[in-house]
């Protein structure tokens, strides 16, 4: 009786050593991502077979993107909000109201303009492939028709490093 | 016990056979010598109640009287082991991609940190 529970106990312990090996090392490269400053890049370089000289100038590419994008982020948070104001009190179009509503949509077609060129400049410093598959997936993410965000939990990241 | 023992080593006793087969017992048995008897045989068959614990103690014996067996039971459990961390690393991986994807697109889509703005 003793010997084979010795070896069965063994077993246990070797099968929660197994999984805790298995787990550590499978999940190596996502924790190194996550301990970087910007994982979402590191994420980017993994997805997309990204080469570490392409990298450097994607990762050049996002830091002079930002602050355009933090600048634009502002203007609709604010452009919005003051829409909202307006509407709270007002019964009927008001011109304040068309020119914000105009506002509004400048700053829209500003910001896609923007985006879609960064877009662009990234894929191209990627290899053809990846860079048809990086645009694609980019595109269907963030041109959506009704600019809903995704879900709340993951919308919760979108600020980290910009204001 | 000693006696049989003594037997079988040396083999039967000649002069054995025959005093054993003029042998008498003269003394009548005690009261209720048969009875008694039948009561202890009937204790001893029957059987004792076991407890789960001792249940499964007979239970483990039985399986893991040999070796192979508690062997492929501790390979299952390594395997199981691997299973498991295998299961448990994709999945989290699969997370953090998703998480990963969304602090992305949040970081190059200003409307999407309009949106989410406080």
């Amino acid at each position: 009786m003793r010997r084979p529970l010795v070896i069965l106990v063994l077993g246990a312990a070797l099968g929660l050593l197994a999984a805790a090996a298995m787990y550590w090392s499978m999940t190596a490269h996502h924790r190194a991502w996550l301990r970087e400053e910007q994982p979402e890049l590191a994420w980017l370089r993994a997805e997309f077979k990204v080469a570490p000289e392409d990298f450097a100038r994607i990762s050049a590419l996002h830091q002079a993107y930002l602050p355009q994008c933090a600048e634009l982020c502002q203007r609709i948070a604010s452009c919005e909000a003051r829409i909202r104001t307006l509407l709270d009190q007002a019964d009927h179009l008001t011109p304040e109201i068309e020119a914000l509503l105009l506002e509004a949509a400048q700053t829209r077609v500003e910001c896609q303009k923007n985006m879609l060129e960064h877009f662009f400049q990234v894929s191209r410093a990627m290899p053809p492939e990846q860079g048809r598959r990086y645009l694609a997936w980019v595109k269907e993410k963030t041109f959506r028709m009704d600019h809903e965000p995704g879900p709340p939990g993951e919308a919760s990241h979108g600020h980290q490093g910009h204001h | 016990m000693d006696c049989m023992n003594h037997e079988s080593s040396h083999g039967p006793d000649a002069n054995l056979d025959p005093l054993l087969r003029y042998w008498r017992v003269d003394d009548p048995l005690p009261p209720g010598f048969n009875r008694a008897v039948w009561r202890r045989i009937v204790a001893q068959a029957a059987p004792s109640p076991v407890s789960p614990v001792e249940a499964v103690r007979l239970w483990l014996d039985r399986w893991l009287a040999r070796p192979a067996w508690s062997i492929g039971c501790a390979l299952v459990l390594v395997s199981a082991g691997l299973l498991a961390g295998y299961w448990q690393a994709t999945s989290q991986t699969a997370r953090w991609d998703r998480l990963m994807a969304s602090r992305y697109v949040h970081s190059v889509d200003p409307y999407a940190q309009a949106v989410s703005a406080p």
